[in-house]
């Protein structure tokens, strides 16, 4: 038995699967690539995985993990070969390693945030730096249980902008937030939630979000 | 995917189901390709999915270099909203091309409450809906389907149907399309053409004329259309294309795994099953054929299901084999393996445990009638003791969920029938209590009760339908026979069942009701949500039609039905005597028995079924 960590990435169209479906569509991916996987007991056997970190559906990432248990001594470079001729449009396996860490010492992601607007936008991006660095911004955010008024900052380990494209068309705010993950983590969207609150003038037509990395609690990357 | 769509994506329920790019799904390089298909299934894509025919005509015509066939589904209520806020047109899966932009759209019909999203979907694509008024440089629109039987209530919408088998037919036709496009010249000279070929059957070659009474007086064909049009059938089913690789949704569908056609056809004879004389002459694959495909779609698609198909499993004659074969490949793998629709009469243990090696999910028997006489009516030749001694077997084994499955509404029913039902069901139950292997467990038994629709292309396509308030009463009587809490009781709604036998059995005159219901709002039929009686009532009523005079209405035995121009190979010589016979409450032999000249036999390879 060799648990065995995989890294890959979500991108379009493979960001609308949901955390389910992509559960799934993994069992059947891993069968395909001809990996001898350890298999659920009882009269409908299906291959264990675990993924850490659901990502909510529409998002993209660059860091997602999943764990599964190899029965046979496994070739890292080849389960990755193996498994992205497997595997739908827009997931991608990155690297396959042996497991250590267990995901819950996950304390932090890394997003990007992009926030788009339909044709010229002129107005100044630093205000949205200067709303998030001035506790509190209070949003009501949900928890599995219940919903409260919240004070979003104390989730925001570091927010900055990476970029603005303005265009006639279309332009573009990138932010890059550090937000909380696993115990009592902060979704990406309340961002945007409190973008639209606080500086209404700052509603984005679209966003997209992007999840580039995740940390341990010392700002490690984790693996 | 176009940003556009990107975009509405996030606010939709179940996203997945609109952007491809599923595993085995196929793309091409539209340089590469000069005729572009766009498959459409008039449901979601859950449903549209699941479906067999789907999976093999997609990759029966990506097997041709120069054809690239997408697919499209209905979209869910939610998404056809922003479609038409954002000024969006229906795409291909595959590719986002939006429906108008394709060569040739092809419906498959497998229920007569699709038809309104036929039409939406054209609309949704941009399409014109009226074929008389689709321009030239608009898609070729075309369907198929066991409802392409019937296909006289969609002849305004549709400009050619596939009737029958369409593995070998569809490519030659597209070969057809492809040389008219080259050439130049118009829909109207591919249509002449096309017509020669077996099965195609193009509506507006043809008129009908009408009698005072509203039945049909005569269809005429135009000079160089088929006075019949029988349908296309495959000859050999060992050869006939089965896809290796099937696509593999990235989201949950209905019938989520591999699925094998054991044979098509079926030798019962049924009297109400139009599939039952319609897929005639039985053919069947050979266990070997069966055993590689399934290992075949296993292997390319990781899924861990596999399960038979056809319309009477039990009758195949190499189960053992077949089932033997599978569970030896599939059993080491984790794989389970599903036989459904098994007849109660030659149920057996055997059988049942080699189920049972893998999984144990609920039973499924289908008395269909309530009492001996009208099982005889109907020709569903089992015994009450065939049904209580599969039970039997069955709560010997552990289970301990079991569903019959009945019709209401039945030629010749009278109360005693109905009352016959909920007897039946406490006969089950009586046995569970004396043979149940764990009683502790409990019991469900299930007692279904569909309202029966005639249809056509079988012995009652001459008979009335119960009204809706004489289905109302009998499903009452029905549930206030049931007295013990482990008999549960469900039905189906009558007025569902009202439309169907309208539009299974109506003619080309109801284009204008369709028409009417889906601009009134009219979508996805089949799901409960959706489906509004009244705005059907409202377009019969706004279209002066009567649904009685479909529905309702005994038939004369000389009467030409309006799909009296379409054949299955069943002669209606046949289909009268065997009304005949229902009506004394005789019975037929099954065709492995005795052969009872239905006709279909003149299709098979050699003038033989593959009894």
């Amino acid at each position: 038995m060799y648990k065995t960590r995989i890294l890959f990435s979500k991108d379009s169209p493979a960001s609308f699967i949901s955390h389910l479906d992509l559960m799934r569509t993994f069992q059947r991916a891993v069968i395909r690539a001809g990996l001898n996987v350890r298999h659920t007991e009882g009269f409908n056997p299906h291959a264990c995985i675990y993924i850490a970190q659901p990502l909510s559906l529409g998002y993209k990432s660059e860091c997602e993990m999943l764990d599964v248990i190899l029965l046979d001594m496994p070739d890292y470079d080849d389960i990755v070969t193996c498994l992205n001729s497997a595997l739908p449009e827009g997931l991608k396996a990155l690297s396959a390693y042996q497991s250590a860490r267990p995901f819950k010492e996950i304390a932090f992601a890394d997003y990007e945030i992009k926030l788009i607007y339909d044709g010229a936008f002129d107005k100044d991006e630093a205000e949205i730096i200067k709303l998030f660095s001035t506790p509190p911004v209070v949003i009501s955010k949900k928890s599995k249980r219940s919903e409260a008024e919240t004070d979003i900052t104390r989730f925001i380990n570091e927010i900055h902008i990476a970029g603005k494209k303005a265009g006639a068309d279309e332009s573009v705010i990138s932010l890059i937030a550090r937000l909380s993950a696993g115990e009592g983590s902060l979704n990406p969207k309340y961002i945007i939630y409190a973008i639209e609150k606080y500086l209404p003038g700052y509603k984005p037509d679209f966003f997209e979000i992007r999840r580039l990395s995740v940390l341990d609690k010392d700002l490690k990357e984790f693996r | 995917m176009q940003k556009e769509i990107e975009r509405i994506l996030p606010s939709v329920q179940k996203p997945a189901r609109y952007t491809g790019g599923e595993y085995n799904s196929i793309v091409k390089n539209p340089e590469n390709v000069d005729l572009r298909f766009a498959f459409c299934f008039p449901d979601v894509y859950e449903i549209g999915m699941s479906h067999l025919g789907l999976r093999i005509l997609y990759g029966l015509l990506n097997e041709h270099e120069k054809t690239w066939c997408e697919r499209v589904f209905a979209p869910w209520p939610d998404f056809e909203d922003k479609l038409r806020e954002n000024n969006l047109k229906l795409y291909g899966l595959e590719s986002g091309t939006p429906l108008h932009q394709f060569d040739v759209v092809g419906f498959t019909l497998q229920y007569e409450m699709s038809y309104s999203a036929v039409l939406n979907m054209l609309d949704l694509g941009g399409i014109t809906v009226r074929a008389a008024e689709r321009g030239e440089r608009e898609p070729l629109v075309i369907a198929g389907g066991p409802c392409a039987y019937n296909p006289e209530p969609l002849a305004d919408f549709i400009d050619l149907f596939c009737v029958g088998e369409a593995e070998e037919v569809l490519p030659r036709l597209l070969d057809i399309y492809r040389e008219y496009k080259k050439s130049g010249r118009g829909k109207r000279d591919f249509l002449k053409a096309a017509c020669a070929l077996p099965g195609i059957y193009v509506p507006s070659m043809y008129s009908v004329s009408y009698n005072p009474d509203g039945t049909v007086k005569e269809i005429t064909p135009e000079k160089g259309a088929p006075e019949t049009v029988t349908k296309a059938v495959i000859a050999d089913m060992d050869k006939v294309y089965f896809p290796g690789k099937t696509i593999v949704p990235s989201t949950e569908i209905v019938h989520d795994r591999v699925v094998l056609e054991l044979f098509r056809g079926c030798i019962r004879g049924c009297r109400f099953c139009q599939a039952g004389f319609a897929y005639r002459p039985v053919r069947s694959k050979r266990a070997e054929t069966l055993i590689r495909q399934g290992i075949d779609q296993c292997r390319g698609s990781g899924y861990q299901e596999v399960s038979l198909a056809s319309l009477s499993t039990s009758d195949y004659k190499e189960l053992t084999g077949l089932t033997d074969g599978m569970l030896e490949w599939c059993e080491p793998r984790n794989i389970s393996l599903n036989l459904p629709s098994l007849r109660a009469d030659n149920f057996s243990v055997e059988l049942l445990e080699r189920v049972q090696k893998v999984r144990k999910s609920g039973l499924t028997f289908a008395p269909e009638a309530g009492s001996v006489r009208l099982r005889n009516v109907i020709n569903k030749n089992i015994d009450e003791e065939d049904v209580l001694n599969a039970c039997r077997i069955a709560f010997e084994h552990g289970w301990s969920n079991v569903k019959l499955y009945f019709m209401i509404g039945l030629p010749t029913e009278t109360d005693e029938d109905i009352l016959a039902i909920a007897k039946l069901a406490s006969n089950v139950l009586r046995v569970w209590r004396n043979h149940a292997a764990n009683k502790a467990r409990g019991v469900t038994i299930t007692v279904s009760a569909a309202c029966f629709v005639p249809k056509p292309a079988t012995p009652f396509q001459w008979v009335a339908q119960d009204t809706r308030d004489e289905f109302q009463r009998k499903a009452r009587l029905l549930k206030d026979a049931i007295r013990e809490k482990a008999i549960k009781f469900r039905w189906h709604d009558p007025d569902t069942s009202f439309l169907e036998a309208v539009f299974a059995r109506g003619d080309r005159r109801l284009g204008k009701v369709i028409e009417t219901a889906w601009k009134n709002g009219a979508r996805l039929d089949g799901w409960n949500e959706f489906f509004s009686i009244g705005i059907w009532e409202k377009a019969f009523e706004e279209c002066g039609g009567s649904t009685e005079f479909y529905a309702n209405r005994t038939r004369d035995r000389d009467e030409i039905m309006p799909w009296e121009h379409i054949s299955t190979g069943v002669t209606r010589d046949f289909l009268l005597r065997e009304m005949d016979l229902a009506y004394k409450a005789d019975t037929s032999p099954d065709c492995r028995e005795k052969c009872l000249g239905c006709g279909a036999s003149k299709l098979a390879a050699g003038g033989k079924c593959d009894v």
